[in-house]
């Protein structure tokens, strides 16, 4: 019980305290704690990619094994594992002169980085998508939320000015309607969400300092 | 920062500097870089003499708040300041060297942001602060450390000499050094079959590459060393400071009775940031408000607490999924278990999995951080245990996914295509995945329910989710579920600051609206208070 809870728990509230009391302290040996901290942070760190990489590569040979939905996408985990530190690991003892093609980097450039960034322009069409089911005016307030969104949308593009200024007679009459709109509601709102999180964020720091909260120890008691 | 020719007044000059500074206003004198025969000239200093700030004015003075690295120096805003003025700190050693030259310059252009009310926790909050101007001097970057060059073979034989090389280490390093890529005489690399055989190295050679590679690496840390020291050498030192302006390339220096003035400081290691007492009272005092409603509840247990939906659709949304026999899906998002949202969600995790457990249902955590897959495994496995049911714990249910953000979401999006979870609970930190993964999950019709305190990606997930937990929701989450008095009572504790954030709020607009009404009532100090938050 003492090295599964008491002991974790001390370490929490020494190393808490101390954290917290370090962002009031300039001297110099509070930010040597605090890169301390940082190399324990990373060394912590390895000791998890290694149980991380484990979980992973258990998890896909199971699959694999035991022939689940989708195990043909395990193999690719294996592929692109094996490949790349294949390729690293050749890199390093072979070497790679100056104009020889690094497979590696080749892999990283030209394999991983476009298919991240095709995962992430997907964004565009589930921000379409996710707006046009949202926007249905429904209810009073989905029709409020449409009407806000339309203006602030529409004062957000050039055109915006033209159609203020053959309209209303002002040029800026949608921008300033739509700045307002994001100055004063909007920020009024996320003021209001940062300050309750503010308050959550110090009484969840308490009960973890003092222990009342402890589920991540893993369970309640 | 740049150094001081233009303004360096030489011997010569400066019988033009007291010829001068007869002509001026006694206590407020210059001296001037070249001679000046017109009659524009005149007006000139005239106009000059009057952007000199007030002598007694000028102070420098340890930067507040630090680790001993700075100091402030210090003047009154002159009341006719002219245009196209500039003021210069000079920066030297010890008084005689302005005698000799030997000082350094750093300008302040005047504007808002070089007073001294823009920096409150200097400065405080008073009027005064308008009136004054700041130079911040950081000693080290004025009279910064050399940078140590690249490794030569005589930077090596003065490590040897200092007995970081032992004279074998010290040959080896410097033949090793004669196998390095000698850089190119022409911009075009050589690319010839006969030339590419030429630099290619023997295995043996190659391995005494690497060694002096470590070896580079090791000394240039302690060059690094070094470095540091000597620049923690040079801001503890006291230094010498003058103050003078310039305007059209004239520069006049605040003198008395014909003697540019000198003032004096040295940076000093501080033991508190008194910028941040704000911070640290307010708190303390809310942890202590915290900590007393969590005895109260101990000895009152049963505190009323509202409902909140997105929490109360959990035991639905596993029940769908066992009824569907669908798994449940639960993510964490992108943080790592230091951030507070990933630790709350992790005790939202600990219900749900009992409740998977005890339905019999599938729960499987996507991790993107490995130390979140570890905790998180460990908190299933209790769950599970504690359900009845540690049979039914399978460890490749709560696993790394990918530590890419959004080789992530690819991996965690095709298993929700494929599986079509019941449920899914995206609960933590979250960024561009938040749509990515809510959306895809919206798509395959399971009950979405989410939580974060990421406020940007908060009305992602309200088009896309069933139900949101928005922010302090999330970290309520704990107490709500589990209904822990104590914990419960921390709730109560917040709600209290809340409170007192809303009654400020109120009384502060109640104020602000009275001192507009009523003639002659100033709140300017309090609008300054508040703005502090801001510094």
């Amino acid at each position: 019980m003492f090295l599964k809870r008491t002991l974790p728990l001390l370490i929490v509230f020494t190393i808490g305290s101390l954290a917290f009391v370090h962002d009031f302290i300039p001297h110099p040996l509070s930010g040597e704690f605090r890169s301390e901290m940082a190399s324990w942070m990373m060394i912590i760190g390895g000791f998890g990619m290694f149980l991380g990489v484990y979980s992973l590569m258990h998890m896909h040979i199971t699959r694999i094994r035991q022939k689940m939905a989708g195990w043909g996408y395990s193999v690719f985990v294996f592929i692109g594992a094996v490949g790349m530190i294949a390729t690293g690991v050749y890199g390093d003892i072979v070497g790679v002169s100056k104009d020889d093609i690094d497979l590696f980097d080749w892999g990283y450039k030209y394999i991983q980085v476009p298919c991240g960034a095709t995962i992430f322009s997907i964004l565009a069409f589930f921000v379409a998508s996710a707006a046009f089911r949202t926007f249905r005016a429904k209810n009073m307030a989905a029709g409020l939320l449409l009407g806000a969104a339309v203006i602030v949308m529409f004062g957000r593009v050039p055109i915006c000015e033209a159609v203020g200024g053959w309209v209303f007679n002002d040029r800026q009459a949608i921008v300033n309607v739509a700045n307002a709109i994001m100055n004063y509601p909007n920020l009024a709102v996320k003021r209001g969400l940062l300050l309750g999180i503010g308050l959550a964020a110090i009484a969840q720091s308490v009960r973890v300092l003092f222990g009342v909260e402890r589920t991540y120890l893993g369970g309640a008691d | 920062m740049r150094k001081s020719a233009a303004v360096i007044v030489k011997p010569l000059t400066t019988l033009a500097v007291i010829a001068l500074a007869a002509m001026l206003p006694a206590g407020r004198v210059a001296a001037q870089t070249r001679p000046a025969t017109t009659t524009q000239a005149t007006t000139q200093r005239a106009i000059l003499a009057e952007a000199i700030p007030v002598a007694e004015s000028l102070r420098a003075f340890d930067l507040p708040n630090d680790g001993g690295k700075g100091i402030i120096v210090q003047w009154a805003k002159p009341a006719d300041e002219p245009n196209g003025v500039t003021y210069i700190v000079q920066i030297a050693r010890t008084k005689a060297d302005f005698q000799a030259g030997k000082f350094e310059t750093q300008e302040v252009s005047p504007s808002p942001k070089a007073l001294a009310s823009a920096k409150p926790a200097y400065f405080g909050y008073s009027d005064d602060a308008n009136k004054l101007y700041y130079a911040e001097i950081v000693p080290a970057a004025v009279f910064g450390p050399a940078k140590p060059g690249p490794l030569t073979p005589e930077r090596l034989k003065k490590f040897a000499d200092k007995g970081v090389l032992t004279p074998s280490e010290l040959d080896r390093a410097l033949a090793a050094m004669k196998l390095l890529p000698q850089p190119a005489p022409t911009t075009k690399p050589t690319t010839s079959p006969a030339a590419k055989e030429q630099h290619k190295l023997t295995p043996a050679q190659q391995a005494e590459l690497e060694w002096y590679q470590v070896l580079a690496a090791y000394l240039t840390k302690l060059d690094g060393e070094h470095v540091d020291a000597e620049i923690d050498t040079i801001n503890s030192a006291p230094y010498s400071f003058r103050l003078g302006v310039k305007l059209d390339g004239q520069v006049a220096l605040v003198s008395h009775d014909g003697e540019p003035i000198v003032v004096e400081a040295q940076a000093v290691v501080n033991l508190f940031k008194w910028g941040k007492l704000n911070n640290l009272i307010l708190s303390l005092a809310f942890s202590a408000v915290v900590v007393a409603f969590i005895q109260v509840a101990k000895r009152k247990p049963g505190l009323f607490i509202r409902k909140i939906a997105g929490l109360e659709a959990i035991d639905e949304a596993i029940g769908r999924a066992t009824e569907m026999d669908r798994p449940v899906f639960f993510t964490h998002g992108s943080g790592s278990v230091t951030a507070l949202p990933v630790i709350a969600s992790l005790n939202i995790l600990s219900r749900i999995a009992y409740r998977a457990a005890e339905h019999d249902s599938r729960v499987r955590v996507m991790n993107q951080d490995p130390i979140t897959t570890a905790v998180s495994q460990e908190i299933v496995q209790q769950a599970y245990t504690e359900a009845g049911r540690p049979d039914a714990y399978n460890p490749d249910e709560v696993s790394l996914v990918a530590s890419d953000q959004f080789s992530y979401v690819a991996a965690v999006s095709g298993r929700m295509v494929r599986e079509e979870p019941g449920a899914i609970f995206l609960m933590g930190t979250f960024g561009a995945d938040s749509l990515l993964l809510s959306e895809t999950g919206a798509s395959t019709g399971a009950i979405q329910i989410a939580g974060t305190d990421s406020y940007t990606q908060l009305p992602f997930f309200v088009t896309t989710c069933d139900y949101t937990l928005m922010g302090e929701e999330l970290y309520a989450a704990s107490a709500y579920l589990s209904r822990e008095p104590r914990l419960l009572g921390s709730l109560r504790g917040q709600d209290v600051g809340k409170a007192f954030i809303m009654i400020v709020l109120v009384l502060g607009i109640i104020l602000f609206t009275a001192a507009a009404a009523v003639k002659g009532w100033d709140l300017d100090w309090l609008r300054r208070l508040l703005e502090a938050s801001n510094a």
